[in-house]
């Protein structure tokens, strides 16, 4: 199973071009797209998703164009965009009925697969509540189920955790690198530590071009040597945000603590003994472009 | 006060710049080019038995002033409605109440409503002055003729259905069958006292919708040129044979002191009992239910288990294409969107159709409980899109085919179910004709939900034009009658008519659906 993106790009109407020539081949795994605002993760997302069409380039999920035949990938695909919707008036049970049978899902399945998704995502107890009644980390939890339900082989995920309190989030993560063997998960997230304790392989993005794709080794080696820490004062930590990226900044007594790294190795620069962490990979990425 | 008008505007901009809107604009172009009607037509909108005036700038301004001061009462509320509750829904309202701005939000809804129903009517204003060239049969254009009445007759009117709809809206919170039924009441009692009020100064003041002048001018003419005293004047579209009536010259209306006293009388009312209403309905939000449920809290034996056991999945994926399951869950949406006591207004007009004539069932209980279900089966098509499910539902295989088959059968074996006591006494009858009648108006009315519900994205357009017709079916007139339950000669025509509009709406609706999926 592979899902090739063959230096695709998206230019709308406006002229803003959302992605610029991404280039990558994905695997059976957990994908983590990392990236600021505006980076193009959602605009990938619903291109894979084939609600979007790229202006150039394409998408070759098992050999096939999907924008040219949107059922090769559409039967084997969950997708759970950043903004979602639901029906308020059904219950939990009905409204995953209703996506489950949309999918194409037999009932005599979904009747199966509903409790055991409601069990895992600590729902079961509000199942035959309306969905108007829950909370926002509920509802979440209600768009993550649908786009697991089916057994999909492409599963994609756009922020999924906002809203999820931290035990949810662990059972979460759990519950995905149990599904991660033989599907490509695409989870977007802001937050690094999700990604980092998960995710196979990272795909880092800003301005819409992909500055970096590879396992979590390969990103730790590119700021390898190069993350420092040092306590500092006010004054200081203006001047050091000049000349370095700083990653970190934890108050210790009158001073702060100060995580950075320099954008290169220079023979002025002390060499950084610090273990590197994606959130400083992520930093030095966004910030050098 | 800057600042005030801005938010005005930007709560306005929000509302217009939908698609929904846009449609409703479309159709009040279409609507607004029938309010005159050519002078050679078979139906008139502004009856006045064996008279008709000639077609001069007088008559169009005035006439056409009324029919939208009308349609205002009786669809504005419809156009407007719910947009307090949107703002809860949306979550703006907690930004609100924290806010200075509270105490104004009413007032800013009412402006904002104003200004929603001010720009359909200039829609029509501008449509009457593209009118009257085609339509117009002597004199020229005066152009204070057409902008006095909708000044002075229509707008005064727009701002007291703009406002009054914040104050139903308000004050029958949470409850939206409360809401429509206290509009159907109030346009029932308007309308009447505003047919029935003398133009004097007390007469209008039973006026709020500013027709009783133009009544009471077009009466004076008449008897000044005929001498024949007109009894009344009614409105909405009426068919009867108009060669023989008798032509009379309009004269341009002039306003008395006291009708326009009259209409700043409205205005402010309004205006101060949403000002009033404000200074005691803080929070307008209360009544809507939004509550979050809590979170139960685990227990360890739970933890324990979730951590060891993994999630365990039916070992085979099992797919199904029966459309049966998906349109049953359909019908539950549907019925989920009513509430109990919708349900029990339905069940006693179910109930009622098995014990008064068959006529009357069909002609009055049957398109009764359509009504009462319109929103539901209004929304079928759009409710993807308005829930924000089409979303993800969109990147699901055959969605397109699923949903619109599912939404067009559901709502047809709800409608059939409401009207069932009815078939099968007709089936007992032996009445064919009627039963082929009933059925073809069920078809049709289920293709133009799905039509128009996959065309706005929302139930509302639907809603308002079948109210509207019903409206019109209530009062006997036959184009309305997509039931068949007048069944005037000619019903044939308008079935043949029907059946072949089905599969058009179908078409589209398959259509659009379809473009939104690719």
């Amino acid at each position: 199973m592979e899902l090739k993106l063959n230096k695709i790009s998206k230019q709308y109407k406006s002229g803003k071009e959302a992605i610029r020539g991404l280039d990558e081949v994905f695997s059976p795994g957990i994908i983590g797209l990392l990236g600021p605002n505006g980076a193009g993760k959602s605009t990938l997302m619903n291109m894979i998703a084939t609600l979007n069409a790229p202006t150039s380039g394409t998408v070759i999920y098992n050999g096939v164009n999907i924008h040219h035949e949107k059922s090769a990938i559409r039967k084997d695909l969950g997708y759970l965009p950043q903004d979602f919707g639901v029906f308020p008036n059904l219950s939990a049970e009905e409204f995953l009925t209703y996506i489950g049978l949309v999918k194409g899902l037999a009932s005599s399945y979904l009747k199966k697969a509903i409790p055991a998704f409601l069990d895992s995502f600590n729902l079961i107890h509000v199942r035959k509540k309306k969905i108007s009644t829950f909370s926002g980390g509920m509802r979440q939890r209600i768009g993550i189920i649908q786009a697991l339900l089916g057994d999909p082989k492409i599963i994609l995920l756009d922020e999924p955790t906002v809203g999820l309190d931290p035990e949810e989030r662990i059972n979460f993560r759990s519950l995905l690198t149990d599904l991660s063997k033989d599907r490509i998960i695409l989870l977007s997230s802001h937050i690094v530590s999700d990604i980092e304790t998960i995710a196979d392989n990272i795909l880092v993005m800003k301005e819409g071009k992909g500055l970096f794709y590879g396992d979590f080794e390969q990103a730790i080696s590119l700021v390898e040597g190069l993350v420092h820490e040092d306590y500092a004062e006010d004054d200081q930590l203006k001047l050091l945000k000049k000349k370095a990226i700083v990653t970190d900044v934890k108050k210790a007594g009158d001073q702060m603590l100060v995580r950075y790294l320099f954008k290169e190795q220079e023979d002025s620069h002390e060499k950084g003994n610090l273990p590197a962490r994606l959130e400083d990979v992520y930093m030095y990425l966004t910030d050098a472009v | 006060m800057k600042e005030f008008i801005k938010i005005v505007i930007l709560d306005s901009l929000q509302r217009i710049r939908s698609y929904q809107y846009f449609m409703t604009l479309v159709v009040t172009l279409y609507v607004a080019s029938t309010f005159v009607p050519a002078p050679d037509a078979s139906y008139s909108t502004v009856n006045l038995g064996n008279f008709r005036p000639l077609y001069n700038s007088a008559w169009v301004g005035t006439s056409t002033a009324m029919m939208t001061a009308l349609f205002m009462v009786i669809i504005g509320f419809f156009l407007v409605e719910g947009t307090i509750e949107r703002d809860a829904k949306l979550n703006i309202h907690t930004f609100i109440k924290t806010s200075a701005f509270g105490k104004k939000y009413l007032q800013m809804k009412g402006l904002s409503n104003v200004i929603l129903l001010s720009l359909i009517s200039l829609v029509i204003f501008c449509m009457t002055m593209v009118m009257f060239p085609i339509r117009g049969e002597e004199g020229s254009f005066v152009f204070l003729d057409f902008v006095l009445p909708f000044v002075l007759i229509t707008f005064p009117t727009v701002v007291f259905v703009g406002y009054y709809s914040v104050i139903i809206e308000v004050v029958l919170s949470g409850s939206r069958v409360l809401k429509v039924i206290a509009m159907i009441v109030s346009w029932s009692l308007l309308i009447p006292a505003a047919t029935i009020a003398n133009s004097s100064s007390n007469g209008y003041l039973l006026d709020a919708v500013g027709i009783s002048l133009p009544i009471a001018h077009v009466k004076a003419t008449i008897l000044n040129e005929f001498n024949f005293q007109l009894d009344g004047m009614s409105f909405g579209y009426q068919f009867f044979d108009r060669s023989e009536q008798q032509l009379f010259e309009l004269s341009s209306l002039e306003y008395p002191q006291a009708f326009l006293w009259s209409r700043l009388f409205f205005i402010l009312t309004v205006v101060t009992l949403v000002y009033v209403i404000s200074l005691f309905i803080k929070n307008p939000w209360k009544k809507i239910k939004m509550n979050p449920v809590q979170v139960k809290k685990i227990d360890d034996e739970t933890i324990e288990r979730r951590s060891s056991s993994k999630l365990t999945l039916p070992s085979k994926i099992k797919y199904g294409n029966s459309f049966i399951p998906l349109i049953v869950q359909e019908i539950t949406l549907m019925k989920k969107n009513i509430s109990s006591f919708q349900k029990f207004i339905i069940s006693a007009l179910w109930t009622s159709t098995l014990l008064v004539p068959i006529d009357i069932a069909h002609l009055f209980l049957i398109p009764g409980m359509y009504v009462i279900y319109s929103k539901s089966i209004g929304e079928l098509g759009g409710r993807s899109f308005s829930n924000n499910v089409s979303a993800y539902s969109l990147a699901y295989p055959k969605v397109f085919l699923r949903q619109n088959l599912s939404h067009y059968f559901s709502v047809i074996a709800i409608m059939i179910a409401m009207a069932l006591p009815t078939l099968v006494r007709l089936i007992m009858s032996g009445d064919l004709s009627a039963i082929s009648r009933l059925t073809i108006g069920i078809v049709f009315i289920a293709s133009l939900s799905n039509a128009l519900g996959s065309l706005t994205k929302s139930g509302r357009l639907f809603e308002i034009l079948f109210i509207f017709t019903t409206y019109l079916l209530l009062n006997k007139l036959p184009i309305a009658d997509y039931l068949g339950a007048i069944h005037e000669n000619g019903w044939e025509n308008m079935s043949y008519l029907l059946l072949l509009t089905c599969p058009v709406l179908l078409l589209i609706s398959w259509f659009r659906m379809k473009i939104y999926s690719d």
